[in-house]
């Protein structure tokens, strides 16, 4: 039967308002990547492209994108305006066409990164009630072309990266304690007292649940990148606002403890992290976590069970992260344009362009 | 597409070895600050010391010919701003300094809306120094003073008179000595004392406080030239563009009220070619993309003169429209000029993640 167009982005339209049933076949072994990037002009885009570095859609943006966050239905993703924007773009990834172009309400920005239910219904966003400075989690109703339906609280200032639990009902939030505020759009406003958290956040009724804090001479520990990998173990990955000689551990694990488990980091990972991580996702497994730290061209893969070093990487300005199809696997992309697969080698350059901080498997 | 070879059987030191004839960072690095940084916020610093006295004078009996002497002072001082406002990094940044000698652009219209708050409030504590310095950005620097300079009510009258004109020319001093001490402040921390800041330009190769090596110094440098390229691009010309004519929004341009929009743009590009010059023209010794460069600057500052119009109103007329976009046309291909071919010459990145990541 033949589609015509219009029927067709109908289709499409459909597509991105619902939940989680595979609407075409998405072979396993056809791993493509999304990501924001920019050209040497500094236009700003979202790219998908396949293992082998085509493109497949290139999506002009309206400013610098930040994380990307793939529907369940794996068809369509949503795209996050870098702090302190305020667009967020969903997109049907087979047609590449734009589904829906929302704006943050009024006294709101975003802060880059948001996360699906597992049922695909709704998409919680990490936001700055710019005013007083509190985080909320805005949520988006996605069978009603993502209407926003309400909102809970971060339970901390600049929450950044959110994941929800195994029970597709418990967010964990990273507040990077970071206040900011539009006007003044990159400076961060409040480094003296930062407060950071990593909260548990009930979706059902807002409730805390639980809050961990770094420990208190590191109180300039902004938890910012956080990912969820087997049995609810989360990896931490951190940026040190506090004086440039010191050298606080910046990564750290958290699965039911009372407090957060910052690990034992060698001397020389710690001075090539510089204070500065910018990325943290687990392996397809959930067991093998890798850390990327832009400003030193490092990335270090770390065991999740017992937080134990496994390998290190040079790799200069390289930042986003996502999992191969294999165990121990990352697809690690930089800011001059390549693809690394770690461990294998497999590499490609998407010329004259710069990839940005995030990279999302699709 | 293109491979870039195999790296995993590289050892790590590989990786790091610099490619032979490496240009020398350190001397880059303190170019750019002795001939090009530190003497525009000298010059910075002795235009708002005249904006600040010629404000005190005018107050002391406001009239006609006081404003126009001020509104001159203005210029020169917004000039001196103009002339550095693309060093985003170092002294600068702390204090919220750059947020505070400008907001622009003001999508919120913060300025407008904290400005007549401050003048309804008439409340003299708020101008202390100290006071007004922590308070609300919006209201510190050049975008409030040319509300207050440049509005349709800016006549001598307004500033005379009443407890109301009174304390309006109160805002205009504070804001011009508030501008004065910043810049004196930064002036004084890129040269004065053992924390100077030309110190860590000169000691990042070793690593301090402040910078990790005189590579990220170089790579910030890079930086703030591409990232001003693409403020004028995108915001200065972008803005009041509009996607066509029916969307073209005049007072969308910056300093439209002082009809300063292009003498910012040419203050912007001149100072960038300055710095191009001074700093990164050396180590390119003559070869590409020098010549490219070059040419690029000087296209693109014929093409800012061939604007037959202040900027607000060409880009509401189509001969005017047509020569904007010659201008942005240039600075574009400035820009990719710099993120490309520059920066692979000099081995350096622009730095996407490293130097501004989230």
């Amino acid at each position: 039967m033949a589609i015509d167009r219009r029927s067709f982005l109908q289709l499409g339209l459909a597509a991105c308002v619902v939940g989680p049933t595979r609407l075409f076949a998405s072979g396993a072994g056809d791993p493509r990547l999304l990501s924001c990037c920019a050209d040497r002009r500094g236009r700003h885009y979202a790219v998908l492209v396949d293992a082998a570095g085509q493109v497949i859609h290139r999506l002009a943006l309206p400013g610098r994108g930040h994380g990307i966050e793939l529907h369940p239905n794996r068809r369509c993703a949503a795209i996050f305006a870098r702090r302190p924007g305020d667009f967020l773009y969903v997109v049907d990834l087979e047609t590449g066409q734009t589904t829906h172009r929302l704006t943050s309400p009024a006294d709101r920005h975003y802060y880059g990164h948001g996360v699906f239910d597992p049922a695909g219904r709704l998409l919680y966003v990490t936001e700055n009630a710019y005013a007083s400075g509190d985080g909320r989690i805005g949520i988006y109703d996605v069978a009603d072309d993502y209407r926003r339906i309400g909102e809970l609280p971060s339970h901390g200032i600049g929450p950044h990266e959110l994941k929800l639990l195994g029970d597709g009902r418990t967010l964990v939030i990273a507040n990077g304690g970071i206040r900011t505020h539009p006007d003044t759009p990159r400076a961060k406003l409040n480094l003296a007292d930062m407060d950071p958290n990593l909260a548990y956040v009930d979706t059902a009724d807002g409730r805390l649940l639980g809050a961990y804090r770094p420990p208190a001479q590191w109180h300039q520990l902004s938890i910012r990148h956080i990912d969820v990998g087997i049995e609810d173990r989360v990896a931490v990955a951190m940026q040190f606002e506090g004086p440039r000689e010191a050298r606080p551990p910046l990564v750290a694990l958290h699965q039911g403890e009372d407090h957060l488990r910052l690990l034992e980091t060698p001397a020389r990972l710690l001075e090539q992290m510089r204070n500065y991580c910018g990325s943290v996702r687990f392996d397809r497994s959930g067991r093998h976590f890798a850390v990327s730290s832009p400003r030193g061209g490092w990335v270090s893969f770390w065991d999740g069970a017992s937080g134990r070093l496994l390998d290190q990487l040079a790799r200069r300005d390289a930042c986003g992260l996502a999992p191969t199809d294999r165990a121990a696997g990352f697809w690690i992309s930089d800011g001059n344009g390549a693809m690394l697969a770690y461990p294998t080698g497999t590499h490609w350059e998407l010329a004259g362009f710069r990839w940005d901080n995030h990279l999302t498997l699709a | 597409m293109r491979p870039v070879g195999s790296w995993f059987a590289l050892p790590l030191t590989l990786l790091f070895a610099l490619p032979a004839g490496a240009a020398d960072f350190t001397a880059l690095n303190l170019r750019a600050a002795d001939r090009h940084i530190i003497p525009a916020y000298q010059r910075l610093a002795a235009e708002t010391e005249a904006l600040a006295s010629t404000a005190d004078r005018f107050c002391t009996a406001p009239d006609a010919a006081g404003l126009s002497t001020l509104r001159a002072a203005y210029g020169a001082a917004l000039d001196g701003w103009q002339g550095i406002e693309h060093i985003r990094f170092g002294p600068v940044q702390l204090l919220l300094r750059e947020h505070r000698y400008a907001l622009w652009p003001d999508k919120r219209g913060s300025v407008g809306k904290h400005l007549d708050r401050l003048l309804a409030s008439r409340d003299p504590q708020a101008l202390k120094p100290e006071a007004f310095a922590t308070g609300s950005v919006a209201v510190q620097g050049f975008s409030a003073l040319e509300r207050l300079l440049f509005g349709t009510e800016s006549t001598a009258k307004a500033f005379a008179g009443d407890a109301d004109a009174s304390y309006r020319c109160a805002v205009v001093q504070t804001i011009a000595h508030n501008l004065a001490d910043m810049s004196r402040e930064l002036a004084s921390e890129w040269t004065q004392g053992p924390e100077a800041h030309r110190g860590y330009f000169a000691t990042a190769a070793q690593g301090n406080a402040y910078y990790e090596s005189d590579r990220e110094v170089a790579g910030r440098l890079l930086n703030a030239l591409h990232t001003e390229l693409q403020h004028v691009s995108e915001h200065k010309l972008g803005r009041p563009l509009g996607d066509n004519i029916g969307q073209g929004r005049g007072r969308r341009a910056e300093s439209w009220r002082s009809g300063r929009s292009l003498a910012n743009i040419r203050r912007n590009l001149s100072a960038l070619q300055a710095l191009y010059e001074v700093a990164f023209a050396p180590a390119l010794d003559g070869n590409y993309p020098h010549a490219a460069l070059e040419a690029g600057f000087a296209r693109a500052l014929a093409a800012l003169d061939a604007i037959p119009a202040p900027l607000d109103k060409a880009v509401g007329e189509p001969a005017g429209r047509a020569a904007v976009t010659q201008l942005q046309s240039a600075v574009n291909d400035l820009q990719t000029l710099v993120a490309g071919p520059l920066a692979e010459a000099l081995d350096l990145t622009l730095g996407f993640n490293s130097l501004d990541g989230d």
